[in-house]
């Protein structure tokens, strides 16, 4: 079995679903993979490639922790890899179909606060017994890529088209000034509005800067 | 005469600053200077702060505005100088970097956009100084404006592409500053950057280390009043001389005006019609007491 061929089945077998599979580099193949498709992914590669579990690592990106489920088929590394918001900081476990997950799964959890729901043992692998419950050794504080100082202007941004707080004051003022309420600039425009949001989410800066667009805020603010 | 024209207003100057947004609308229609408004456009995006963090949404976000204007068929007469620099050097990349072209069309054509590298952007300096030209400018002066001025240009105002001479626009402000009236007091650190990008980091910093100095060099000088050509450079003299006299520097207030609003006054617009309370110095005393 080649790494095209993996990516090959497992394209097929989830091809309702948001997989994004490649071959990296030689005997090198990665799968992105939504946290709620992780079990049918891995399933698949069970049952047709009777795949030899590896280990899972875990990177906390500040967001979100990253959970990569590394195989070995032939010789060839397969990495299912899913983001963990740290909102919930919740996924379910593999160990029911993966039963040599169970310890590293323990020692993810410990370190990095990820809760595997359904894990047969829930007790410490790696730390004291009597380790503070909320002290998770590997986690970082919760926090994006921007600075402090960006963070309001860029909820202003995506918010509205308009770094500046859009204020009463001011509006009050321009009509005092016979000026329409707002400028002309997108937030002014439902549809021009729209039109912008829907090209930052395009651009994918939505995503890298952790923006909640129901809240319209940053996750972190 | 000329083309079409659209304002770039940009966030600041309608929602904080708006009699710079007054003033510009009446001195354009004082000089028969059609122009549109450019509905549905952003924020340029700013480029100290969101330039940096994250070139592809800069570049996007711009070149959206820059398609705005083509499809309006209207070159850009951009009132902020923050925002003159976002679109002129987006513009430059999407007009000499192929790749980032196609890249940034890939994204505009989700949204039915498109960039084609089509229109020009001018600062607001030089389309009155290249575009309507000084002598029409002085014939509609009826307002003198005669009192000593410190000018300030912002570091935007240096900005050139192609590798053409920074002080081209800091020296058509000059002259657009003596041509309504005024007279220039020189005091030797005009291209002193203000402090304001530094002061979103180290408040103390910009005002001890860039704006003190400037003001202190001032007050050397006959000026009565500082002009100024970015509203970003006119909140942080405004706000920095309020703070550095609040904790005990003995500092002389000066009222900051900007360039159009001057302009508008020379050409005889009453000052009460210019909403200059929307600043935060004695803008609005000074030019009262001039007009009257």
């Amino acid at each position: 079995m080649t790494g095209v061929d993996i990516v090959n089945l497992l394209e097929k077998g989830m091809a309702d679903k948001s997989v994004k599979c490649s071959v990296t580099e030689e005997r090198r193949v990665s799968v992105e993979i939504k946290a709620d498709d992780l079990k049918e992914g891995i399933s698949i590669l069970l049952e047709a490639c009777k795949p030899r579990f590896i280990t899972l690592s875990a990177v906390d990106n500040g967001l979100d922790v990253e959970l990569m489920y590394h195989f070995s088929v032939d010789s060839i590394v397969v990495t299912l890899r899913t983001s963990i918001p740290k909102e919930t900081s919740q996924v379910e476990t593999m160990t029911d179909i993966v039963p040599a997950a169970e310890f590293i799964e323990r020692e993810v959890s410990e370190l990095f606060g990820i809760s595997f729901e359904g894990h047969p043992r829930t007790t410490n692998l790696v730390l004291p017994d009597d380790w503070p419950a909320e002290e998770k050794p590997l986690s970082k504080p919760f926090a994006g890529n921007l600075p402090p100082q960006a963070r309001g202007e860029v909820e202003n941004l995506l918010s509205s088209g308009c770094a500046q707080v859009i204020l009463e004051y001011f509006t009050e003022m321009r009509e005092r000034a016979g000026l329409p309420k707002l400028p002309s600039i997108a937030c002014a425009s439902e549809e021009s509005l729209r039109e912008f949001q829907e090209l930052i989410r395009r651009t994918g800066f939505d995503k890298r800067a952790g923006f909640d667009w129901e809240k319209s805020k940053l996750r972190y603010r | 005469m000329m083309g079409k024209h659209a304002f770039f207003l940009g966030c600041m100057i309608p929602l904080r600053l708006t009699s710079i947004e007054i003033a510009a609308r009446r001195v354009f229609n004082q000089l028969n200077v059609e122009f549109l408004d450019l509905a549905g456009y952003s924020c340029c995006p700013e480029p100290v702060t969101l330039g940096l963090i994250d070139k592809e949404l800069w570049v996007t976000s711009a070149a959206r505005n820059l398609a705005l204007a083509e499809k309006a068929g209207a070159d850009l007469v951009v009132l902020c100088s923050g925002c003159y620099e976002t679109l002129i050097e987006a513009d430059e990349i999407l007009k000499h970097d192929d790749e980032a072209r196609k890249k940034v069309n890939e994204l505009l054509a989700n949204i039915g956009s498109k960039y084609e590298g089509k229109i020009k952007v001018k600062h607001f300096i030089e389309f009155l100084h290249e575009d309507v030209g000084l002598d029409i400018i002085k014939k509609e002066v009826n307002t003198p404006v005669e009192v000593d001025l410190a000018i300030h240009y912002g570091c935007h105002l240096f900005r050139e592409v192609d590798g053409g001479d920074p002080w081209r626009k800091p020296r058509m402000m000059r002259d657009l500053v003596e041509a309504s009236g005024a007279k220039l007091s020189d005091y030797g650190v005009e291209k002193l950057c203000c402090g304001f990008p530094i002061s979103q980091f180290d408040r103390e910093f910009s005002l001890q280390q860039r704006l003190l100095p400037k003001f202190r060099s001032i007050e050397n000088t006959a000026a009565e009043a500082i002009v100024f050509a970015c509203p970003a450079c006119i909140g942080q003299f405004e706000s920095g001389q309020d703070a550095l006299i609040g904790n005990g520097v003995e500092l002389t207030e000066y009222p900051c005006i900007h360039i159009i609003e001057l302009l508008a006054l020379s050409f005889g617009v009453p000052a009460v019609e210019l909403n200059l309370d929307f600043h935060g110095s004695a803008v609005k005393e000074f030019a009262e007491c001039f007009w009257e």
